[in-house]
Parts: C-alpha cells; structure tokens; sequence
C-alpha cells in the first residue's frame, strides 16, 4: 500500500479549515523544501544515494541554521511550548501551522519529516511512545534503526525514551511503542488524526465511530485509535445514563432493566479491558512535560556528539578500493 | 514419531532400575506428560521431581508439601486478618497478592498456643547466585531449608504458593533472571521482584540496557508466562541439572529434554540455548571420535557440515532476536540499580498500597 503523506496530511487539515485551504501552494512549499535539502545534501558533499545521509540533512534541516542559494538564512524549527494538546486550537497541531509559524511539536514536526523524506525519496518511518510521537530511520544495510527525536532535535535511544516509565514491556511486543508504522499503519493514524479533528469541531457522532473503525480495521493495535473509540463509548455511556437516570448509587437495580443500555455499558468495560491487556498506561502531562525536559537536556551531550559523528562518517560515499 | 518411541523406550528402562537415571528420565516423562495435557498441569510437583531426580532421590517429599501447606495456611490466616486501601472489584485478587508478597519479603509476628513467635522473611542469597558451586543453590528445598534463595527459587516458590492459595502469578524473565508478574484492575500489568523485595517498573529491566530491544519485541524476556510454559522451563532444568550430574553424557537426554520444552514454549531462550550447546557439544564428541581435528576431510562430510551450519544456524538466530550474554558482574550491578536509583524504577503506585495494610 503506498499513498502520499503530503497529500494524506493536507486532506485531513484542510477538512478542519473547512476547504479553506489551498494544495498547490502546499504542495509548492514543500516542493520547494525538498529541492533545498537536496541542494544542502551536495554541497555538503552527502553521498546522495545513502538513506543514512538523506535522513542525517532532515535532521540538519530541523534543528541546525542554514544558509539557502540566495544568501537567506534558514533556522531550526523551535518546539512550541504552547498549547501542546491543541486544547486552545486544534489547528495547533497541523504542518500547515508549522509551516507558517515555523514551530511545531510532536504531532507536526514528525509529519512534516515524513513528507520531505517523501520529497527526496528517503525512508523513514513514524513510530509511537506514550502521547508522543518520533521519527524512525533504517540505516543503509538495514541492519540498525536511528532515532531522531525533533521537540528536542536530538538523536535518540531507545533507552532514553524507555526512561519515561510508562512503556511496558506489553505495549512493546504489542507493537503500540516505538515499532516503525507501516504505510498501512501510518494510514490508519491519518483516519484517527481525521477523526480527532472532526471530534473537536463537532464532538463524537456517527462520523468518528466510522472513521475510527477504518482506523482499527488498518491497525488494529493503534493506542490512539484505540484510546479515542474508547472515550467515544464512555462519552455515550455518560449520555445514556444521563437519560436514564442511572447513576453511581442505582446502577445495580437500574442497569439490568435497560438491555441496550447494558450492552453499551459492556461494550465500553470491554475496551477498557483491551486497552489494558495491551500493556497501555496513562502518561499524565505533568510527567510527559518532565520527560521532555529531560531530552532536552541530552543536546550537545557527549553521546549526542559521539552519535552525530558517527552518522557522519556513513553520510560520504565509501572511496574505491 | 520417532520422538514417541524414545519415550516409550525411555518408560521401559525406568522399569528395571531406580537410580539417578532413571530417576531423571521418569522425570522427563512425567513433565511431558503435563505438557501434552494427559496429567494436569502441577508446578510445585514439576518442581519437586526436577529436584528429587538431581538429588539421588532423597528430596524429603513429605517435608518439603509440608512446609508449603504450613507457609499457604500462615498466608491464608493472614489474608483473613488484613484489609488494604485498593478498592478495586478485583481487590480481594489483589490481596492475596499482597499477603503472599508480605510472607516471602516482611518479618511477620505471631502468636500461637506456646507463645509469640517471629515468622522470618526470605532473603537473597549472594554466594554462588547461578549454581555454579552447587546446583543445588538453585532448588526451592534449599531455599525452604536455609531460608535463602536467588532469583530462580523465590520466584518459583512464589507460583508454587499462589498456585495452593488457587491464584495466579505468572513467571517472567530478564537475561539470567527470573522474576513475578502479575495483572490487576488498575494499574494493569506489574512486576513484582522477589531478589529485592520491590515492585519495579519495565524500565528498570529495558531501559537500564541489559536486554536489546529486539529481545523484547521477540518476547525472549519480560512475557508473563503460561502454566504450560512454566513447565517448559522445568524441563530445561531438569536438563541443566541432568548436565551437572552426568557431565559426560552423550546429549541426548538434554537434547530431547530441549526439543520437549521448545514444542511447548518455542521461543524459550534458555532452552533453545542449551539446544545450542548441546547440538555443538554432540559435534565435538563426534569429531572426537574421528580423531580430534576439524580437518576437510569431516568439513566435507555432509553429515558434519549439516550439523555444523544447523548448530552456527541456531546461535545466528538467537543473536537475531537480540540475545546478548550477560557476565555475573554486569548481572549483580543491574540488580543493584534499582536500589540506587529508586526515583527512576520503583513503581510507586504498588510499593505504597501494598505497604498500608
């Protein structure tokens, strides 16, 4: 299965601005972006065949300050400390705001890599750790995979992002954390992204179960989709005990009375119980913000020179024997 | 088929002589039985034949279910008289848990008609943690004989008790290591670690760099493991034990031992391990015979290079889903870390609930 990231991305953002939007002037930019970074790959003298070099000059396009052909400078793109859920407004997640403001945080920055990688034919994969997502590269004899971590622009290991403490083992050999999404997997996140930003405009209805479901029916071990069905039912739980007059206090003698009541209340248990079985635990915020900080105290550390370092030597072609 | 008549063969030995041999091939026998579901599944009884074979069969029977009926009614007892903060529907579940963890790991008064006693913990035992010195450090009637164990007898001793209080504990494993997982309502998943007396997080097993990622995605380590395939483990035990006992053995009861395991838990590292070895140590003996050299004439026979591309084959594929040796040193430091770095490791959420009683 292979689709375009760039247009996949524009889809789901574009539906949140109502059409408002325009593609080619989307597609130009990034067009634009890619030519760039293909320009820095040879004057850089990067052995342009190499995955490791594409993918070492994305990185370098995040987080270091270049100089383009027409003597303008190109800075990092900065995280943006506010309003990191979208919570304020959901359109703080989406590229087209990183690509006009020039911050972005874990839900954009990786996007946006994936469609430069996309522009200069680099292979890279979106990979998941608790409310966060990152970047995953193979090298070039497919024997390792790199991190890059873009809120903090580092490269990361996997023990870094295991220190959180709230990826257990389960969550792993279930493919929840930091396995490298498929485009099929990857798909399933666009519908659950589409979802969620219908949910924010116009709150749960038909719309989101039915996206939600194609996102499950893609992969169907993807927490978000999987977290965002859950809240779905619960909300509909809420609203139908409402209705009924079933509460905490009267939910033993009442719930039996209301089949269709009952099997929804069952259905969202049920959920509830799979999302656990999963090996999925609760980040909360406070703790996530405290891990962020905490990578972004690695940069410009001994290990992240010695890892930069090391990616630089596999960036120049190998000299002919 | 040819697996089901070495068994058959094996029963019509174990008919003529009672000895170490013997003893242990009834042994295998009678763990493959649990296996293939003709007897029902018993880990403290797998337990006591993998001991009692190693042990000539001396194994105090009768003291050893003793003593496990005394520790299940001494938890049992306790269990009555204890109430916990967890108010979950599953909290008399998490209870027993918590009482049984209390009976291995606290120092317990009590009282009984002759006077007031002191029930003492189970602690870790640091001399020879592997069996190297003594196999026998390994066993749970040490453990219940000398009160001190490693990270192989508490943990069993640990399932041997849930399973007579008719819970569950599941056990799991890290790189020469085995510890307790056990699941509740609320916080899901959890490890319970019977080395140090403490409820650690995953991190302090994956983020401290002792297992390689892949092994976990493999699910060599960190698998809450079924009845079955605890039994597996028995049975590479008994195959450990059957190596120490005859060193000179010819491999091909730890071979078949190896291959029952694996049918059951295919993916058990230390039993496709010792399958390893052993498949390297039968080529060893062979070449041996053939006059001791690894010369072209043994490379060009097909026998010997299939053996030896199956062998190198095998250790390719462990090393693949990220199997690493762990050096004793490098073992008892990654066991010190969690005392060192609590903040980081420590599962707050059941250290302090179980604590308030």
């Amino acid at each position: 299965m292979t689709f375009s990231v760039k247009e996949a991305v524009f889809t789901v953002e574009n539906a949140f601005y109502e059409q408002e939007t325009d593609y080619t002037e989307f597609d130009k930019v990034i067009q634009q972006t890619g030519d760039f970074i293909k320009e820095k790959m040879r004057e850089f003298g990067y052995d342009t065949n190499s995955n490791v070099a594409k993918n070492l000059m994305l990185f370098q396009f995040f987080s270091d300050t270049l100089k383009t052909k027409s003597g303008l400078t190109h800075l990092p793109l900065a995280y943006d400390f506010e309003d990191i859920w979208g919570k304020k407004d959901w359109s703080n997640m989406f590229v087209t705001k990183l690509l006009e403001s020039g911050k972005g945080q874990c839900h954009s920055l990786p996007l946006l890599y994936l469609m430069l990688a996309e522009e200069i034919d680099a292979t890279a994969h979106l990979s998941r750790s608790p409310n966060h997502t990152y970047i995953k590269f193979p090298d070039d004899n497919g024997m390792k995979w790199h991190n890059v971590e873009l809120t903090s622009q580092i490269l990361t290991t996997n023990a870094l992002i295991l220190q959180n403490g709230y990826i257990k083992a389960e969550a792993i050999q279930n493919k929840l954390y930091l396995h490298p999404l498929s485009q099929q997997e990857l798909l399933s996140q666009m519908y659950t992204d589409l979802a969620m930003g219908y949910q924010k405009k116009f709150g749960h209805d038909r719309f989101t179960k039915d996206a939600l479901q194609k996102a499950l029916a893609f992969d169907a071990n993807n927490i978000t989709a999987l977290l965002t069905q859950a809240n779905y039912h619960t909300e509909m739980v809420a609203h139908v005990f409402g209705q009924l007059g079933i509460t905490q206090e009267n939910i033993q003698q009442e719930l039996p009375k209301h089949h269709k009541a009952l099997a929804l209340f069952q259905k969202m248990v049920h959920q509830h119980i799979t999302i656990d079985a999963l090996g999925y635990k609760k980040m909360p915020d406070a703790m996530y913000q405290k891990w962020l900080a905490a990578m972004q105290k690695q940069k410009d550390n001994q290990q992240q020179k010695a890892m930069k370092e090391q990616l630089h030597k596999l960036t120049k072609p190998l000299p002919k024997l | 088929m040819r697996k089901i008549i070495g068994i058959l063969l094996l029963v019509g030995i174990i008919a003529t002589a009672q000895d170490r041999e013997a003893l242990y091939k009834e042994a295998l026998v009678s763990l493959n039985e649990m296996l293939a579901d003709t007897t029902k599944i018993d880990f403290k009884k797998a337990v006591m034949l993998v001991e009692n074979a190693y042990l000539h069969g001396t194994l105090d029977t009768l003291a050893f279910t003793d003593e496990i009926d005394r520790l299940t009614k001494f938890t049992e007892s306790i269990y009555k008289n204890r109430s916990l903060l967890y108010k979950e529907q599953d909290s008399l579940l998490v209870k027993k848990q918590a009482v049984l963890f209390s009976v291995l790991k606290d120092t317990i008064p009590y009282y009984n008609e002759t006077g007031k006693y002191q029930h003492i913990p189970f602690t870790y035992d640091f001399e020879d943690i592997w069996g190297r010195k003594n196999w026998e450090n390994m066993f749970v009637s040490k453990l219940l004989q000398t009160r001190k164990g490693n990270c192989h007898s508490l943990p069993y001793l640990y399932k041997i008790l849930a399973q007579e209080l008719g819970t569950n504990a599941y056990l799991a494993l890290a790189p020469n290591h085995v510890y307790i997982k056990n699941q509740n309502r609320k916080d899901g998943w959890y490890n319970t670690e019977l080395t140090s007396g403490q409820f650690p997080n995953d991190a302090w097993l994956m983020a401290s760099g002792y297992i390689h990622l892949d092994a976990v995605v493999n699910k060599l380590y960190m698998e809450a493991l079924s009845d079955k395939q605890s039994i597996a483990m028995c049975l590479v035990d008994l195959a450990e034990g059957y190596n120490r006992a005859f060193p000179a053995n010819d491999g091909t009861f730890p071979l078949l031992a190896c291959e029952m395991a694996l049918k059951a838990y295919p993916h058990y590292i230390n039993g496709r391990i010792l399958r390893a070895e052993t498949l390297k140590k039968i080529l060893e003996q062979k070449i041996q015979q053939e006059g001791g050299e690894f010369n072209t004439r043994i490379r060009e026979n097909d026998i010997y290079k299939d053996a030896f591309l199956a062998m190198q084959h095998e250790y390719a594929t462990i090393h693949h889903e990220g199997y690493r040796r762990m050096p004793e040193k490098m073992y008892l430091k990654w066991l010190d870390t969690l005392q060192a770095e609590q903040e980081k490791y420590i599962n707050k959420e059941i250290t302090n609930r179980n604590k308030s009683n």
